[in-house]
């Protein structure tokens, strides 16, 4: 069961903390979106004390071709640097899409592992963010709510390469990608609004509700298989002779 | 190994789905398990390989399952094998043997409760004759077309034995 959100109810989930403050970083969910009329932000990551300065995964809607967008603003809101994958999302079918931002002055947009699109604004420097959302952009409002569901999304500390994306897009979880540098990773299974990595949980706002689960490979479980029981081995007794019985030059003193 | 001995065991995390209709990731207080919906047939595809002690009579699958809601009516379940082996299965395409099913099951009357279904294959065809030590497919699919218990199944285990 995957999260879903309703854009005219501003639903979301955040927490207080920013997932990561600055590039590298990547940005990956699974998104089923119902609007190709709005710009949407899916994930952000934000600064609490202004709509300005953010990290964000967005479904732009509101463009032309409806692309995955990965975009990036400095805190006065004066820089901003949006990638468009180059082709876009259909409405409402389940779409894997990727933010990479390397650096300040450059980031990429993905969608199902390809179309990949750049953006190379300089913002010269990170946004100070401090918190993080989905299904929304809450900076200290909240902005470019998402319709549709979402998930399992995935934060890394490092710019995935093409083909780890590739990985993503063909269904495989976050933590079978790069997991050493995985630092966020919610399933959102249910209403389980739980990072399983980093250990964040998020508060939900106006109530989300939940939708049926993209297609997704996991981690095998360790599987036990019953060991066969040993036979029973036959061992020779050797003859006990009592020492009594024993030659005296035989004994050993 | 004897009769009733456990060969293999697969949990939700274990599925590789399938392209289209497949069950879906869920969970339940906590418990993962695969929602297979009500009304449209989707399958769960579970990969391993038969151990070495399998001794070639045939196995079992034993399917754990609640229902999200329904307390009422009956489930149909399927299951199929498909022999990987050695040079025996081109990856690029798929060859399940015949499924066998365990069909008309009435759910529980609770619907958190887990109930426990089997299907025996006869060793051989039925089985896509998967032999010892080969790496092997098994599909577990809700009949729901043919069923006609509402809302979703959840899957919570599958288990082979050697029947």
């Amino acid at each position: 069961m995957a999260r879903d959100f309703v854009r005219a109810s501003s639903q979301y989930i955040w927490n207080a903390n920013a997932i990561l403050t600055g590039e590298p970083l990547t940005i990956a969910c699974w998104g089923n979106c119902d609007n190709i009329a709005n710009g949407q932000h899916a994930i952000a990551i934000t600064r609490s004390a202004s709509n300005s300065g953010w990290y964000i995964l967005g479904f732009g809607g509101g463009a032309v071709g409806d692309p995955v967008q990965a975009g990036a603003q400095n805190d006065a809101g004066s820089l901003t640097g949006v990638a468009n994958s180059t082709t876009g999302y259909s409405q409402s079918n389940w779409h894997h899409a990727c933010a990479v931002f390397t650096n300040t002055a450059s980031r990429h947009a993905l969608i199902d592992g390809g179309s990949k699109g750049t953006n190379t604004t300089d913002i010269v420097t990170s946004p100070s963010v401090n918190r993080s959302s989905i299904g929304a952009r809450f900076g200290s409002g909240v902005n470019n709510a998402y319709d549709g569901s979402l998930a399992e999304v995935g934060v890394w500390s490092v710019a995935l390469t093409d083909d780890e994306v590739i990985s993503l897009a063909k269904g495989f979880s976050p933590p079978m990608v790069r997991p050493s540098n995985l630092v966020f990773y919610m399933p959102l299974v249910r209403d389980n609004d739980e990072d399983i990595i980093g250990g964040l949980s998020y508060t939900a706002v106006a109530s989300p509700t939940i939708d049926a689960h993209p297609r997704v490979f996991y981690p095998h479980s360790q599987i036990t298989i019953p060991p066969i029981a040993p036979s029973p081995v036959k061992v020779p007794v050797a003859k006990i002779i009592r020492s009594d019985q024993v030659p005296v030059h035989q004994l050993q003193l | 190994m004897a009769s009733g001995d456990t060969l293999d065991r697969f949990k939700p995390q274990d599925n590789e789905p399938p392209a289209s209709n497949y069950a879906t990731r869920d969970d339940r207080n906590n418990h993962p398990a695969l929602d297979f919906d009500a009304g449209t047939n989707e399958s769960a595809v579970f990969s391993g390989v038969m151990p070495q002690h399998y001794g070639g009579g045939g196995v079992t699958v034993y399917i754990h399952y609640a229902m999200s809601t329904a307390i009422a009516n009956t489930i149909d379940w399927d299951a199929a094998f498909e022999r990987i082996g050695d040079q025996q299965q081109d990856l690029d395409s798929d060859g399940f043997a015949a499924v066998q099913s365990v069909d008309n099951t009435t759910v529980p009357g609770t619907s958190g409760l887990v109930d426990i279904v089997s299907i025996p294959f006869t060793d051989g065809a039925q089985m896509d004759s998967v032999a010892v030590g080969e790496g092997y497919r098994l599909k577990i699919t809700r009949d729901a077309v043919s069923d006609d218990a509402s809302g979703d199944s959840e899957l919570r285990f599958v288990e082979i034995r050697e029947t």
